[in-house]
């Protein structure tokens, strides 16, 4: 992506995302600051297309900005509201202000009822983007105001999740234009997390140069390295994935199956991220005062949200399993590396 | 501080070399049971390597001028992966092509690059590496064998061991002290090329766990060398041998080795319908970890591409690579086990069990599992 437009947006996150700010929000604080300061920043625009009065970016361009809502582990859904402005621009929805969020499937959908549980940032979204389920809305995915939902914690702490449901929700728009909301959500929920591991991996480099025992610092001992190199590896590998599930097709639409290579190796990379990471922490990472927390409670909650790994491995070997092609390297190059522009 | 692997794609000029590559390999695949194809890259078959070099294809990073194709490494890796994904036996000019041919070409005399270039692009001098030894394997640094001089060139006396092929190449490049003493490291150290037919040359083989013999022991005893067997300077055989580490981990060979056994096993699941919800989500998983892989490694072939060493980076490929073709077989068998009323070919079996016998070597040729995380934890700036 455009170095001048990532290195801006990485400078505006240090500046306005700190930990404080995170705590503060995490605990109940406003939003309205913090998503002022992005409003102006013109970056909650940048998948508006540029007739529209946006920066025009496809989903490829602002991969590296979704990589660094997770790297300053970003307390409001900016990655979700560029992408949702993005389909309401296109769908000639006037772009209501506030965060949006997208819910993943709802539990229940009826004429009456709209029920959707853990939706990533629903305690604090404004507008709720949520794919359709069955018959009611006719196949139509819909964005709902959140202020007419009844809203309950999910009583996790410090978790931003929300169930919300709506009564009655024909208050809510249609998004006439089918989108896979489910498989772009997953996408960059991937490099949200790849981001918040170059944070984990980053912090706990450092505090293995940084704590010594048996007169030297942690990091000097080689089962302390190994474990820190299989960190670097995985990091990697989420990120490098990540990007590759941000790539469309050649149409210009979702490649959904490279979507589903993204969430699932970054969501497997996940646990044993976290687990390295609080491994070498011991005890210091798990308080509430050292920032390893803010990154790794995250990664946790991540690692589920819009399916696990295990649900993107079935949706891609099923591909496998019903291609036409004759090996394993005749599926691969078409499904996911075909469109890949130069760079 | 390792670099971010940033993803890209294999520019066109390098893929339209896939078509013919893929044609060619596919009269080859259709003769040869996938099975015997489970050998993949250890599969030795000299005329297999002979009718790649008629069609151009053997040394085709080398420049025409001795014989090469004059080819980018983006052009290498088109050609090596359908040549790997479809599991052809490439083994016989393997190391020629992906090392020596380079080594040669960047370190060489002009006389050497003439004389083996060529023969190394026509597939009649195939190499091996002569690396490890009885008392130096992770610790390479520590070789004892050592090249004297001589009025007329080197004396050459010592012993390499697990030396992949040397049964049946022509040449090996081994890294030899040619002067200090082990107390030395990586001082003191050079790369020669040894005809394995001199006098003083024993290839002994070495029988593996499979019932192959692909490894050796190879005895020099007052071998002449002439002056001409020296590669590059005299002493600094340990930075040439780093050099071309970065070609050696990060290709596609270090995430195809296990591919014909999963394709063998997905081509059992489709015809007997008998693919349950664990084995479609065990058979995403793999294509999900080969598709990562494969975007790792086209990333670093960029860096090689435009001249750049990245070491690091192919390391930590080579980790993460040889991880999933190691995974590929035991997950295979779990998932066959759990069927036991089901009839599983023979043949699934054999390649199966093949793979999951000789696999432990995926991570130790080109450098052991420790090795190569401790080098990425030296680029983490631990070291």
């Amino acid at each position: 992506m455009d170095p001048v437009l990532y290195d801006s947006f990485d400078r505006l996150l240090t500046d306005i995302s700190t930990p404080r700010v995170i705590r503060d929000i995490e605990s109940g604080g406003a939003t309205d600051t913090l998503w002022q300061q992005i409003a102006e920043s013109g970056f909650a625009d940048a998948m508006v297309a540029e007739e529209a009065g946006g920066a025009g970016l496809g989903l490829s361009d602002a991969f590296g900005l979704f990589f660094l809502c997770g790297r300053h582990a970003l307390p409001v859904p900016l990655a979700q509201t560029m992408i949702a402005r993005r389909v309401l621009a296109l769908n000639g929805i006037d772009i209501p202000d506030g965060p949006i969020a997208i819910s993943p499937l709802p539990v229940g959908h009826t004429e009456a009822r709209i029920e959707c549980r853990n939706i990533p940032f629903g305690s604090l979204a404004q507008f709720v983007i949520v794919p359709h389920g069955h018959a009611p809305s006719k196949g139509k995915d819909l964005l709902l105001p959140a202020s007419a939902a009844a809203c309950a914690a999910t009583g996790v702490h410090g978790s931003q999740q929300a169930h919300l449901s709506w009564d009655l929700p024909d208050s809510g728009i249609v998004i006439e234009g089918a989108f896979p909301w489910l498989e772009v959500a997953a996408a960059i929920t991937a490099a949200q997390m790849a981001g918040a591991m170059d944070t984990v991996l980053k912090t706990t480099v450092r505090y293995a140069g940084e704590r010594s025992q048996f007169g030297r610092p942690i990091g000097k001992f080689q089962a302390i390295q190994q474990q820190l190199s299989v960190l670097a590896e995985l990091a990697t590998a989420s990120r490098v994935g990540a990007e590759l599930g941000c790539q469309p097709l050649a149409s210009g639409a979702t490649n959904v199956l490279a979507a589903a290579v993204a969430k699932a190796r970054a969501s497997e990379a996940a646990g044993t991220v976290v687990s390295i990471a609080h491994g070498v922490h011991a005890a210091m990472g798990i308080t509430e005062e050292y920032d390893l927390q803010l990154y790794t409670r995250r990664l946790i909650e991540w690692r589920i949200d819009y399916g696990s790994a295990g649900y993107w491995n079935r949706r891609v070997g099923d591909a496998v399993l019903s291609t036409e092609a004759p090996s394993t390297l005749e599926f691969m190059l078409p499904a996911f590396f075909a469109d890949i522009a130069p760079r | 501080m390792i670099e971010p692997l940033s993803l890209t794609s294999i520019p066109p000029h390098a893929e339209a070399l896939r078509p013919a590559v893929r044609d060619f390999v596919r009269t080859y695949t259709s003769r040869v049971p996938l099975e015997q194809r489970a050998h993949s890259w250890m599969g030795f078959d000299a005329d297999f390597s002979r009718a790649l070099a008629k069609r151009g294809w053997v040394g085709v990073t080398l420049p025409k001028a001795y014989g090469g194709a004059g080819l980018d490494a983006f052009s290498r890796f088109v050609l090596i992966e359908e040549l790997l994904g479809n599991s052809t036996p490439v083994a016989a000019h393997w190391i020629a092509d992906r090392q020596s041919g380079p080594l040669i070409l960047k370190f060489g005399t002009e006389a050497q690059k003439d004389f083996y270039l060529p023969r190394i692009c026509r597939a009649e001098a195939f190499f091996c590496i002569g690396m490890s030894e009885p008392q130096s394997g992770s610790d390479l640094a520590s070789v004892r064998t050592r090249a004297t001089k001589t009025g007329s060139g080197w004396k050459l006396n010592g012993q390499k061991i697990w030396t992949t092929n040397a049964h049946r190449s022509h040449y090996m490049i081994a890294l030899v002290r040619t002067s200090g003493s082990s107390e030395d490291r990586h001082k003191g150290l050079s790369q020669m090329i040894v005809d394995l037919s001199a006098p003083g040359v024993r290839v002994r083989q070495i029988r593996d766990l499979t019932g192959d013999a692909h490894f050796n022991e190879v005895f020099f005893e007052d071998v002449e060398l002439g002056e001409d067997a020296l590669v590059g300077a005299e002493g600094s055989g340990w930075d040439q041998v780093t050099a071309e580490l970065a070609f050696e981990r990060s290709g596609p060979e270090r995430f195809y080795s296990a591919i014909s056994l999963f394709d063998v096993w997905l081509a059992y699941l489709r015809e007997h319908h008998s693919a349950d919800a664990w084995a479609r989500e065990l058979a995403g998983r793999i294509v999900t970890h080969l598709a990562v892989l494969r975007a790792m490694s086209v990333a670093v072939t960029e860096q090689l591409a435009r001249g750049n060493s990245p070491v690091l980076e192919a390391a930590l490929v080579k980790d993460l690579g040889t991880e999933l073709e190691q995974y590929i077989p035991f997950a295979i068998s779990e998932e066959l086990g759990r069927h036991p009323g089901h009839h599983v070919p023979d043949g699934l079996l054999r390649a199966l069990a093949y793979v999951t016998q000789i696999c432990p070597t995926y991570s130790l040729r080109g450098g052991t599992r420790e090795i190569l995380r401790g080098m990425v934890a030296r680029g983490l700036g631990l070291r």
